[in-house]
């Protein structure tokens, strides 16, 4: 290929990257491609696809990974295709609009001054410094500060205002691109996953959403209590809350103990993230009192559901069963008790001492004192250093869009010229925006002018 | 006087301004549709009155429930009456076409009609995930830019009944005097696109609050829930406006229909991704 053919694909290249008609097709297909990621469950196993729709729109599924379709390697293409869009529309455009602001045309021929939006003319008696000294002084008072540039005789006035109001656009292109900078940095660098901590324990490592698989936290959390709180007389949750301690190296960080963490109220630690996300019955913590039948000084056995415990002839006993509320005699709980040599008995344990067995099959008579619930927390635990750039690239998307929708680039010039004794006036405005409002303003500061000079002149 | 009468005083205002604004469309006498508007107006202030006193109302009830009112169906639903009586009323201001009334009040009727018979006006408590004050910033920007996006729809229906009638001589002598009240059609199409303007950094700062609220409630400022995608589809049908009419100069019918296609867009937002999906959003319904 030769270096002209080259340069005119790269150019052909180019243009049609930077179209207006490529960010719109972007954008419908953006749009479109979103609607059919609601419409589809996302993230069911494949199989569960195949189940449904038949194997023949499986496998489409599956190359499309439709699945997963904001993750497919089209969405990404898709989104790639729109910065690269933006980025390139902005590089063409800005120069230009840069210009425009920094270097204005100072000296525009007559033709130009009558070919923009606003434009009037009219004679002025007087001389031509003191009508421009005039001039300024008003546009000074009333618009914006005014350049004055002089030639062959001539002088033109040129004032602007919110010229910054034009870089709006090019802000939001930037913010939507530093937008998905974050994203791919949070997808590259960031990791999600959860923990479960059951009250009183700790864990130094967190499961991975994706792979799987486990990732060492580098410190250890542990739960020291978790609660949910209900709203007065009513069912409804009002608050889940885990008091969380950070350990490193088995000791408590100072500041980082019982923090509570609820929902909307996160803790954060070494760049990760806890959120209160879930929580569960981990076990049953039950209260007996436990009598010898042969006769010894009744004791207190604390023990949890999901463990045995040992008395004191060296038998153990766990629950096997609790039923809240047992045929209207309250609740008991069934224990099933493990002899040292190697035989089984049961017992019952009830709240109401009337009820205890006392039959003599087992060396002990339970009595139920109280049952409580542990709970476990489940805190999902993220890391997404690309978070600051999201807000960076959100705090200018907004920003960018008001200035560019809510403010609009004045421009105002005005000609003097000195013709048979009087002078030329050529008064001019153009506005990007709000055209109507400007007309308006416009209209005011050339009556304003014209009056104005009349009154003010000795 | 309880937010529920002040809310069924103002749907009633509302019913008498648009029934007052038909009669103006069909007898052309100005002074109806002053009128008109003058029930609007008071609809309006009884129904801000309402959703505020509602708002007091929560924190009166035991156990600290208050809240904004922004947490159930029946809130949602009146607040988007509101917004878009305050996107008309803030438009007639300016326009003084009342005609507009015709096309916008319908809407406002169907909303409050819509929270009136679902019966479930009780104030309900926040689920923890919504006691959050990003609560009040997101929902007020969401809904301020809906009633802009409102306007837009239904100058943008007037523009091509407009527009269809010109182009159909036969059906036009019996709707000249009802389509001679409408702005032209130059100015409908301005609306058009200022409404649009107006709504759309709105919009983004509702999005955007929507994904620093996530952050700190779920932990990931995007997660692709139908609500999010759908509020980026509106985000995306309404960039693509504006950038057909500012920077490719489309205008007039593309323009209307690209409206529309943003409203019908941004209904689905709003309530057929509550009604007929689910989500992370499935209180609001």
């Amino acid at each position: 290929m030769n270096p002209g053919r080259f340069s005119l694909v790269r150019a052909t290249l180019w243009n049609s990257l930077r179209s207006l008609k490529l960010t719109l097709v972007t954008l419908f297909l953006l749009a479109g491609g979103s609607v059919f990621g609601t419409l589809l469950p996302q993230n069911l196993p494949l199989s569960e696809y195949q189940h449904r729709l038949g194997p023949v729109v499986a496998r489409i599924i599956q190359f499309f990974q439709l699945h997963d379709m904001y993750h497919s390697w089209w969405f990404f293409g898709l989104l790639g295709l729109f910065a690269a869009n933006l980025a390139a529309c902005s590089l063409h455009r800005l120069p230009g609009v840069w210009a425009q602001i920094t270097t204005p045309d100072l000296t525009p021929s007559a033709t130009r001054l009558q070919s923009r939006p606003q434009y009037c003319s009219w004679q002025e008696p007087g001389a031509v410094d003191g009508v421009a000294q005039n001039f300024t002084h008003l546009i000074r008072r009333r618009f914006a500060d005014v350049r004055r540039t002089e030639k062959d005789g001539v002088i033109w006035l040129f004032a602007q205002r919110q010229a910054w109001s034009r870089f709006g656009a090019y802000v939001t292109h930037m913010a939507i691109l530093i937008i998905l900078l974050g994203g791919v940095v949070g997808g590259i660098w960031g990791f999600r996953g959860y923990v479960t901590i059951a009250e009183g324990q700790s864990v130094d490592h967190l499961i991975l959403q994706t792979a799987q698989s486990t990732r060492p936290l580098g410190f250890s959390v542990r739960c020291d209590q978790f609660s949910v709180d209900y709203y007065p007389g009513s069912d409804r949750p009002r608050e889940f809350r885990s008091l969380l301690t950070v350990l490193e190296n088995g000791r408590e960080v100072p500041g980082q103990v019982r923090v509570p963490v609820r929902v909307n109220h996160p803790l954060h630690y070494r760049g990760m993230t806890f959120y209160q996300s879930d929580y569960g019955v981990d076990a049953y913590v039950f209260r007996f009192l436990v009598t010898p039948q042969s006769g010894g000084q009744p004791f207190d056995l604390v023990m949890s559901s999901d463990k045995t415990a040992s008395l004191p002839d060296g038998a153990s006993v766990a629950v096997a069963g609790y039923v809240p509320d047992f045929d209207g005699q309250g609740p008991v709980a069934g224990l099933e008790i493990f002899y040292p040599g190697g035989e089984r008995g049961r017992a019952m344990a009830f709240h109401d001492p009337e009820l205890i067995s006392k039959d003599g099959a087992s060396p002990y008579a339970f009595r139920l004192m109280s049952i409580e619930q542990r709970f476990y927390t489940g805190l999902q635990v993220n890391s997404d250093p690309g978070v600051p750039l999201v807000w960076f690239g959100c705090l200018l998307l907004v920003a960018g869009t008001l200035a560019a929708f809510y403010f609009s680039h004045q421009r105002l010039w005005v000609q003097l010229q000195e013709e048979n004794g009087a002078i030329h006036v050529l008064l001019a405005g153009h506005a990007h925006r709000q055209r109507e409002a400007f007309a308006q303003r416009f209209e005011n500061l050339s009556r304003d002018l014209q009056q104005g000079v009349s009154k003010e002149q000795p | 006087m309880t937010s529920f009468n002040l809310l069924s005083g103002a749907t009633s205002a509302y019913f008498l301004a648009f029934w007052l604004m038909v009669t103006y469309a069909a007898l052309h006498r100005e002074v109806l549709g002053r009128i008109g508007v003058g029930f609007t107006w008071l609809g309006f202030i009884s129904h801000g009155a309402g959703i505020g006193l509602r708002w007091y109302e929560s924190y009166q009830l035991p156990g600290g429930v208050g809240h904004a009112p922004f947490a159930n169906f029946y809130e949602s639903v009146v607040f988007f009456g509101w917004a878009i009586v305050l996107a008309f009323l803030l438009l007639d201001l300016r326009l003084r076409r009342r005609v507009l009334g015709v096309f916008v009040l319908p809407l406002v009727l169907v909303c409050m009609g819509w929270a009136q018979l679902s019966g479930r006006d009780a104030i309900e408590p926040l689920m923890p995930a919504l006691r959050s004050r990003w609560l009040t910033y997101h929902v007020i920007s969401c809904f301020l830019a809906y009633g802009a996006f409102a306007m837009s729809f239904c100058v943008s229906a007037m523009y091509l009944l407009k527009q269809t009638a010109h182009g159909d001589a036969r059906g036009v002598g019996r709707w000249r005097g009802f389509l001679n009240l409408f702005p032209d059609s130059d100015t409908l199409d301005d609306i058009n696109y200022r409404a649009v303007a107006v709504g759309f950094p709105i919009w983004t700062v509702g999005i955007v609050t929507g994904a620093a609220w996530a952050n700190y409630a779920w932990g990931r400022y995007w997660s692709w829930d139908p609500k999010e995608t759908w509020s980026l589809i509106v985000w995306f049908v309404y960039a693509a406006f504006l950038h057909a009419r500012l920077t490719r100069g489309w205008t007039g019918r593309a323009t209307a229909w690209l409206a529309i296609g943003g409203f019908a867009a941004t209904l689905f937002c709003y309530l057929g991704v509550n009604l007929l999906l689910t989500g992370l959003h499935s209180y609001g319904g």
